[in-house]
């Protein structure tokens, strides 16, 4: 006889697996299909789709890097919500707290060296990252739109390091800023020149705009903690959602049209001696007819270990790196006496080093310049072919070196003139500001990179060989830039091969 | 085809336009918030002191309003300590020389920049007396370079 005591004993016993088994609702993960419907009825798998292809999970074809950046942003907004609970954001009491957090906090010195270090290491990786999707050609079409969603991701990345640089308010944050605010201000440079500033005055709107006063002060801290935690994250979350769902929709990761392991060995018989019977006819234009299936593997569990993999070891980077260095902090921030030098990020001092002859060119006009540029490269090189492959090839390998090896050269050379011969002031004193303004040494780089960029056109014929010219001159001044800017400038912005040559007061 | 507008067109183009305006109002009104009017700042005046504390020939540095005050037998006159450049603190020295510690800029005695990235001299800032004789300067009101206040 039914006893409804027992059933209910029964379903107390079997509560665990039967509540389990309503959150997952799939069988076990013996089939393809459940492994299938493991990922797309999961709502926080099922972006990734349910079959990956084995070329995207070749190490090295994207070495993992926009993983490492997924994983570095977990860190940071992480940590980020864990400094949030300490952190005040006044200038009374801002540096104070920080000191709190480092040195009171129980943990708190790991989480803030957490937060920091895996902010440079997201930057760090989504200047690689972009660098792998540029020389596998996977910028092009269909995924144009994805290259420029995740150009917008590059600055939003910057941005917010650059936000999160002033809320310590030590000396280091203070003048960071006053001169970050200032280059963004400096178009006031350009309306001086034109004397237009009284009637348009773009320049002080940004400055008003970003510190609320006219100075870095209470305002500014609020309106850069505001960006850092808030804003800037939800334009970085959207966009980023954007970015993965723009991954699926145009077809997974970026591979060659025939990759080295297109077809599952065995699928069509060879040589087959037997007749098929008609079982179906497939309609339609679908890429699938006639082809076997993609060479694909479950996602579960074979992308979520690589995932896993990747966070693991972005997490053990940061955290030996944390334990073995910690965030700066410097005095507390005084408007009187800046630091000297006073630098700005490292990934921000190559900027800096152009900005030292002249702000408006250096700061806005070269990085607008090079963000449209990087914008616009899908849609100047529409050449087909070559997409998957690193450098597209062994002509776009010797265009990369030889582009390398030229960029190396124009831009260590006219680095080492300027530094020992200086720059136009110097020889000609009574020159208009205009010129001084507009000819920058990173003028004078762009035009020689694009110069070589056209050159390389022409004699390759080809406008994917110019695009990696370019991009390849770019990244080397960059970099070269940034390395001087870091190392060998000190004091007064004057060049020392050491930090031990800095003069001792 | 004809380009006959219809009266369901006008309707649709009212519809769009007014919902085009009503997003671009209210972006105003939210710009707007973000500009302030006031600024909660220290005043731009700085009280220098009689001028009788500043004989000819003597300098002095405020260093916490950023601010030269140098007086010779003509008058007074002074000189803003910010870069033009990108806002550093300049220092001053011995010679008279100004000297940028961020990007090198460098100023003759006078505030003329003859070396660097500085895109103009030093700001002269005005100076007034008040009526019970006491001299102040203002930060925020720039005068010509070689502008003087003259002893009476």
């Amino acid at each position: 006889m039914y006893s409804a005591l027992r059933a209910f004993r029964e379903n107390l016993r079997q509560l665990p697996s039967n509540f389990w088994a309503t959150v997952r609702r799939r069988g076990p993960l013996k089939s393809d299909r459940s492994r299938s419907q493991a990922v797309f009825s999961n709502l926080f798998l099922h972006i990734h789709s349910v079959k990956t292809h084995k070329h995207s999970l070749k190490v090295s074809y994207t070495m993992g890097l926009g993983l490492f950046a997924a994983a570095f942003l977990g860190i940071v907004t992480v940590t980020g919500i864990l400094l949030m609970v300490y952190y005040k954001p006044t200038p009374d009491q801002a540096y104070a707290s920080i000191k709190e957090i480092h040195y009171i906090v129980p943990t708190g010195r790991m989480i803030r060296n957490l937060h920091r270090w895996s902010a440079h290491g997201m930057v760090v990786v989504v200047f690689l990252h972009m660098a792998r999707v540029f020389y596998t050609g996977s910028y092009r079409r269909p995924r144009e739109f994805n290259w420029f969603v995740g150009i917008l991701l590059l600055a939003l990345t910057l941005a917010l390091s650059f936000t999160g640089y002033l809320l310590p308010w030590d000396q280091l944050a203070y003048w960071a800023i006053t001169i970050g605010v200032n280059i963004a201000s400096s178009p006031r440079e350009l309306t001086d020149a034109l004397g237009l500033t009284q009637h348009f005055d773009p320049g002080g709107m940004i400055r008003r705009l970003l510190l609320g006063a006219n100075s870095v002060g209470a305002e500014a801290l609020i309106r850069f903690h505001l960006l850092h935690v808030m804003v800037l994250p939800i334009f970085l979350f959207t966009l980023l959602g954007v970015h993965f769902w723009r991954i699926r929709k145009d077809g997974g990761l970026s591979r060659p049209e025939t990759p080295d392991t297109a077809e599952p060995e065995g699928f069509f018989a060879k040589n087959p001696d037997k007749t098929y019977g008609l079982m179906a006819v497939v309609r339609g234009r679908s890429e699938a007819v006639g082809k076997g299936p993609e060479n694909t593997v479950s996602s579960w569990p074979t992308l979520f270990i690589t995932e896993m993999a990747i966070l693991m070891a972005a997490t053990a980077l940061v955290l030996a790196l944390s334990l073995a260095f910690d965030a700066p902090l410097k005095e507390i921030a005084n408007p009187a006496v800046p630091e000297n030098p006073a630098k700005a990020p490292w990934y921000f001092l190559g900027l800096q080093e152009l900005v030292s002859y002249s702000a408006f060119m250096g700061g806005i006009g070269i990085p607008i310049i090079v963000l449209i540029g990087l914008i616009l490269i899908p849609y100047l090189d529409r050449e087909k072919g070559g997409v998957g492959i690193w450098f597209g090839g062994k002509e776009g390998a010797r265009v990369a070196l030889t582009s390398f090896v030229f960029s190396m050269v124009v831009v260590i050379g006219l680095l080492a003139f300027v530094i020992n011969f200086g720059w136009l002031r110097q020889w000609f004193p009574a020159i208009p500001q205009i010129l001084i303004t507009f000819i920058n040494p990173g003028t004078v780089y762009s035009l020689v990179f694009a110069l070589w960029s056209l050159w390389v056109i022409r004699r390759h014929n080809s406008t994917r060989m110019g695009a990696i010219a370019l991009f390849t001159c770019f990244l080397v001044g960059y970099i070269i830039l940034t390395y001087v800017g870091t190392v060998h400038r000190g004091p007064n912005w004057d060049f020392y091969w050491s930090k031990a040559d800095w003069p001792t007061h | 085809m004809t380009d006959k507008l219809t009266r369901r067109d006008i309707g649709s183009k009212i519809a769009f336009g007014s919902f085009w305006t009503a997003i671009a109002t209210a972006s105003v009104g939210v710009a707007k918030l973000l500009m302030p009017t006031v600024t909660p700042e220290a005043s731009t005046r700085v009280k220098l002191g009689h001028p009788e504390q500043f004989p000819a020939g003597t300098s002095k540095v405020f260093p916490n309003r950023n601010l030269f005050v140098f007086s010779d037998d003509e008058g007074i006159w002074a000189i803003s300590a910010i870069c033009t450049h990108l806002g550093c603190v300049v220092s001053r020295l011995p010679d008279g020389q100004f000297d940028c510690p961020c990007h090198g800029s460098k100023f003759n005695a006078s505030g003329e920049t003859f070396s660097g990235p500085a895109p103009r001299g030093l700001d002269w800032l005005a100076i007034y007396r008040a009526p019970n004789g006491v001299l102040y300067a203002d930060t925020a009101s720039q005068v010509p370079s070689g502008t003087v206040w003259r002893r009476a």
